[in-house]
């Protein structure tokens, strides 16, 4: 069980710092989204199972599972919040083609 | 497993500075603002990280559920904010 | 319904509120009861009658909300908690939306983690045959989750959707995924929908 929790821990820290290098490296904001919304939400959801695990079969575990759920809906919806409103007004986005072609 | 998580610990606060980076040089007010979202989850994974090293980890839940409540409401609130503005914000 | 409430104010509550009414109340109390029996883990009786009059407040206050939705035209129709519990079928979804989003993160991994960063963003933007609002929504997380893609806007079933490379579009110019959620909530099947590509924002729809 140990073993398994470590697993689930590492491989969500992973994720996590995947989101944080691709929020550094990435050109525009349109590109750091997709770093944001998606391997942030995997790198939690997992780090969370792994804690879950860790815990054992107590309430706690399942305090902690229910973050895991709210997380899963709310970051993705928070991400495309703040897309929509960049969409709004106006900004640009970065091609590495030229525009038109 | 109290060494992992506490190493565990120490690289998310290192993740949460590389974060604040974004905060800091981003050029525009979107990438700010997904950056300091980025800051409250893994904040939320730290409390948690926190709560098991001092084994009081109920109380660090509770605080946790709370972080990611207001971390949510901020993001959906500031983007609604700034999504009325026709110039663009820095 | 909104007008016939109006109208006809002195009918027993049983006539005016239907039996999907009761259900929605029973369904929002039973869920927001259980999780205050999470959240404060007692179980004493002081504990749990505080716990059913707050939720009974709670349930009392914002069942109206949720249940109906007015629209412009006068017109109520269900609400979000209507529409949520018909999101059982969503148990269907997720074992593919899962593997989904871990397909979606390996190809994120791989596209920061490469050196050059082989990334060309580019928008795409179509129109949906999908008529429920639910599917729609769905249809969009979808999107979000799936590899390469990000749902930027959604309005009246029209999407933008910012991409990391053009092909991974793919499975949205083929209408495989639009398919997918048309099967799931019981939808008409459509048409695989007409793609444009736009590199700038000034070559998209307004």
């Amino acid at each position: 069980m140990t073993i398994l929790a470590a697993i689930f821990i590492l491989s969500g820290v992973f994720f996590m710092t995947v989101s944080c290098l691709g929020l550094i490296r990435l050109p525009d904001f349109y590109s750091r989204t997709h770093a944001v919304g998606k391997s942030e939400t995997l790198g939690a959801i997992l780090l969370l199972i792994g804690l879950a695990l860790h815990n054992g079969f107590v309430l706690g575990s399942l305090k902690l599972l229910i973050i895991l759920v709210f997380v899963a809906i709310a970051n993705p919806t928070a991400t495309h919040a703040i897309c929509r409103a960049a969409l709004r007004s106006g900004l640009q986005l970065w091609t590495r083609s030229k525009p038109g072609s | 497993m109290t060494s992992l998580i506490f190493g565990i610990a120490i690289f998310v606060a290192l993740l949460i500075i590389m974060s604040l980076y974004r905060m800091v040089a981003g050029p525009t007010l979107f990438d700010r603002l997904l950056g300091a979202g980025l800051v409250g989850t893994k904040g939320l994974i730290l409390l948690i990280l926190i709560g098991f090293i001092y084994e009081r980890i109920n109380m660090f839940i509770d605080l946790a559920i709370t972080y990611a409540l207001l971390n949510f409401v901020g993001a959906i609130v500031l983007g609604k904010y700034f999504e009325r503005r026709r110039e663009m914000p820095r | 319904m909104r007008e016939e409430r109006r109208t006809s104010e002195p009918q027993k509550a049983s006539q005016r509120y239907g039996y999907r009414r009761l259900i929605s109340v029973a369904f929002q109390f039973a869920l927001l009861f259980g999780i205050w029996l999470i959240f404060s883990g007692r179980f004493g009786l002081k504990y749990l009658v505080m716990g059913l009059i707050c939720v009974s407040l709670v349930t009392f206050l914002t069942n109206d909300l949720l249940y109906y939705r007015a629209r412009p035209g006068g017109k109520a129709e269900s609400g979000v908690l209507v529409e949520f519990m018909s999101w059982w079928r969503l148990l269907l979804y997720v074992p593919w939306l899962f593997l989904a989003i871990v397909k979606a993160n390996l190809q994120v991994a791989y596209l920061v983690l490469h050196p050059r960063m082989p990334i060309d963003p580019v928008f795409l933007q179509f129109r949906t045959g999908l008529r429920k609002r639910l599917s729609q929504v769905t249809l969009a997380n979808s999107i979000t989750l799936t590899p390469g893609t990000v749902s930027v806007n959604l309005e009246e079933g029209r999407y933008t959707v910012h991409a990391l490379v053009p092909r991974s579009g793919q499975d949205l110019v083929e209408g495989r995924m639009q398919n997918k959620v048309a099967e799931i909530f019981l939808d008409e099947q459509a048409e695989p929908p007409q793609v444009r590509f736009a590199h700038s924002l000034e070559e998209l729809e307004p």
